[in-house]
Formats: C-alpha cells, structure tokens, sequence
C-alpha cells in the first residue's frame, strides 16, 4: 500500500479504508476457466489466420493489400453509388458533392499527426510518422476515385485523445452521401455489423484494416465502435458528447 | 493460463516480443502472471464479479490482438493495466452505467471472504469488516467514473501516481486531483467509519439516558 503521504486526516483515513478494502486473491474458478477458453480461442483464431502480431509491423504489404482491396471496392462502390444515387436526394450538383467529399478527406488525414508523439517509440508508432506522406498522397488519389475508399486516418485505440480525434471525424450520418460513404467504408471489411443506422468511416486501427461506427446519437451520448476487419467484436468502445 | 506463471524465467517485455514473434505460450505465462491484480483492478473498477470479468476478458483479448502497438515506453505491466482498465470504462460508458447507480444486492464479494479469514473465530468482526467493505464499495460505486478508477488504483492497489497516470493516460496532477476529489465525497459519505475513537462527529451527541426536553411539552389544544 502507499505510504501515509501527508494527506489531510480525512482524506487519510478514507485512503485506509480503500486499502483495506482492496482485494486479494485469484478470480474465481469459473473466470479463470472462461479467460483460458478466451485465450485459447484467440490462439485457434491466430493459427487460422496464420499472422501473428509480428507482422503487423510489415506495413508495406498490408497496405499494398488494402490498396488491392480498395480498387475492387471501388468498382463496386461506383456501380452502388449510381444505384443509390437515384433514389437519394440530391442537395447540389455532382461538383458541389465532389468538393464536399474532398473537404471530409481532408480532415480525416489530418488525425495522424497526432501519432507523432510517439515517434521514438517501436512498433506502431513508427509507421504513423514514416508514412504520412505517402498516407496523404494515396488519400488523394482515392478521393478522386470514392470517398468511401480513402485509407482513412490512423488511430490507436489507446490513444490519449481518442475522443478528440473521434469528435473531429465525425461526420454527418444524415447526409446521403454519408450514407455511400458508409457503404463504401463497409465493402472489403467483413465482419462488422455496423447496423441499420450509423455513420461508418474507415480507418486504420492498431495498424490494421478497420473502421470506426457512430452509432445513433441517444439523449446526450453517441456511441462510437472501433473495429479491426474480421473481428466482429470492437478493439474500443467509447461515448462522445452528442452532436 | 490456469497454469502457474513461475515457469518461465523470460521478463515480461521478452515474453511479449515472444508472443508479438508468434510463441504461442508467451502471452498466456505473461497475463496469468499479472492476473490476479488486473482481476483485483477490475472487480474494484466494475463493482461486481460478473461485469469486472466481461471487463477483464475484453481487456485480455485487447492486449493479446494490439501486442504489437506496445510502445515500450512504459512497462509492461503498467500496459497491461491500462488495456484491461480502459477495457473496463469503456464497458461502463456503454452500459450506461451511472455513479448513482447502486451495487447489486446480492454481490459476491470474495475478496471479503479472504480478507477476513483472518477473523473465523471472531464472527462479530467478520459481520463488522464485511459491512464496513461493503459500505466503502457501495460508497466507491457512486463516484464518478474517472475518480473511482483513479482511487482503485492508487489508494487501493497502492500504485504510484506517476505510474497510475500511464495507466489512465492523464497526467499526474490530474490523477492526484481525482483522487483528492474522490476522496472527499467519500469521506463525506463514510463520515462514521472514519472518524477516530473518542472524536465525536458531527451532529446529535451520544445519549447517556433519556432525551431531556429544550422546551416545555406543549399541552392539550384549547377548546
């Protein structure tokens, strides 16, 4: 326990009292055996795949991979879009809704730069400085093609300002085109099951393919879900303020 | 994990480059070594057994799929908390579960059972331990998120404040903050567990016979 700091005397002895009610021991047999089956799965879920946490270092690949995905998304998004298009309504010409796509992509890059922080560091953190460029360039690319296919920002979900970066890319899911955008975000990401109403963007997350749900906003909170592709459980669950 | 985590003499950032590597045990020997105090952690954040081990077991699965974004700039234990206790707030947030909200009655406290072995011949004591436990949790459970996490990890489990700040990603001042306040509403809340022998608190004075009148009885209403 922590040394008697010099706190005041009541808040003294209400330190005792937590220490004195902290807990001791092992979890319950039945915990212990639910976390090996948990674990045991995750190893039968590792093996399956055959990719170990090593190799989510190897950024290159993975994001050649993705880059092969996005296009095969991308073909099927403008085949979507033209669909939906004529049941949407539309609130500007296809110029005006060019722009407006171009305007949340940008903002989307701009959540990176916070992984710089951690620049030093091994890992992860190394791959959201060293690529920021290449990031921002490939984004442009695929804006042109959809914005539902840009790569998206990079998060971690143990990001200090998770929140903060959440709230500044949270778009307007009431939008039709955030509706393809969501469309477009849930092609190629198999797995999550997003609902019938939230707002989708793509990202990566942890250093892997993924995508972050907005669900409906409910009295003051919104719920927002952080998912790596092919997991059906989030990495992250989190409650912003409204919109 | 059910094994004992003394069979492996790799420290615990080798046995996560292991299991990062693709050592199928590593990860199992590390978390079962830190188990029981992320247990502790967790029970103590969530309130009760069934929420703190869907709080742990996420927090596990958490940690096993993102080994890989270690940073290495914090121990690996101190990781480890944070993972498992970020797992266990971002339950609460999406349970809407509020600081208002009450224990449920019928929690199974077994760390009650085993902190009060000690008293077996004594039942008078264990009744006293457990009600005075179960009022500091009751008590505990109505603070706000950020304060409780805050106070389990630094005056129950006794982790430093600096360390505790890694754990809970704020800064040091911000942790003893929530502690102070935490602590205050507490001490408001425990006023008659806290108070020291022979210091009276506040209010109504022990009585030693029957309550004399301040003011004459007032008598039969008048016609």
């Amino acid at each position: 326990m922590t040394e008697s700091s010099g706190l005041p005397p009541d808040q003294e002895a209400v330190r005792r009292l937590l220490a004195d009610a902290r807990h001791d021991g092992p979890p319950p047999p039945d915990v212990v055996a639910r976390l090996d089956d948990t674990l045991a799965a995750l190893r039968a879920e590792r093996a399956a795949a055959d990719t170990s946490p090593g190799r989510v270092v190897d950024i290159g690949s993975r994001r050649r991979r993705v880059a092969g995905i996005g296009l095969l998304a991308a073909a099927s998004v403008v085949v979507a879009g033209v669909a939906l298009g004529q049941a949407l309504p539309r609130g500007g010409g296809d110029a005006a809704d060019s722009s407006a796509g171009s305007a949340s992509d940008s903002s989307l890059a701009e959540a990176p730069t916070s992984e710089d922080d951690g620049g030093d560091s091994a890992g992860s953190a190394g791959e959201g400085s060293g690529n920021l460029a290449d990031n921002e360039a490939r984004q442009s690319d695929e804006s042109f093609l959809s914005p539902g296919l840009a790569p998206g920002p990079t998060l971690f979900s143990d990001d200090d300002d998770l929140v903060d970066q959440l709230v500044v890319l949270r778009p307007d899911a009431t939008t039709g085109r955030q509706r393809l955008t969501s469309l477009a975000a849930l092609q190629g990401c198999d797995g999550v099951d997003a609902g019938r109403w939230a707002a989708v963007v793509r990202a990566q997350v942890d250093g892997e393919l993924g995508l972050v749900v907005y669900r409906r906003p409910l009295g003051e909170d919104q719920g927002v879900e952080l998912y790596v592709c092919g997991t059906p459980d989030p990495v992250r669950t989190l409650t912003l303020p409204a919109p | 994990m059910s094994h004992t985590p003394t069979s492996d003499d790799r420290s615990d950032r080798e046995l996560l480059q292991a299991h990062v590597d693709g050592d199928v045990d590593a990860f199992g020997e590390l978390f079962a070594r830190h188990r029981d105090r992320l247990w502790a952690v967790a029970l103590r954040t969530m309130g009760n057994p069934e929420d703190a081990a869907d709080g742990l077991q996420d927090g596990m699965i958490a940690a096993f799929r993102r080994a890989g974004s270690y940073r290495g700039d914090a121990a690996v234990t101190t990781w480890l908390h944070r993972v498992v206790v970020n797992a266990c707030l971002d339950r609460i947030r999406a349970a809407k579960i509020r600081r208002l909200e009450a224990l449920p009655d019928d929690v199974e406290d077994r760390g009650t059972v085993v902190a009060t072995a000690v008293h077996d011949d004594q039942p008078e004591a264990v009744a006293e331990d457990a009600e005075r436990r179960r009022r500091v949790l009751d008590a505990l459970a109505t603070l706000p998120l950020e304060q409780r996490a805050a106070l389990v990890l630094v005056d129950m489990e006794g982790y430093p404040v600096a360390e505790v700040a890694e754990m809970l990603g704020c800064a040091e001042g911000t942790v003893k903050s929530r502690c102070s306040r935490g602590r205050t509403k507490l001490a408001a809340l425990l006023t008659d567990l806290h108070q020291p022998a022979g210091d009276p608190p506040h209010g109504n004075p022990p009585t030693d016979g029957p309550v004399q009148p301040t003011v004459r009885p007032r008598g039969p209403p008048t016609p």
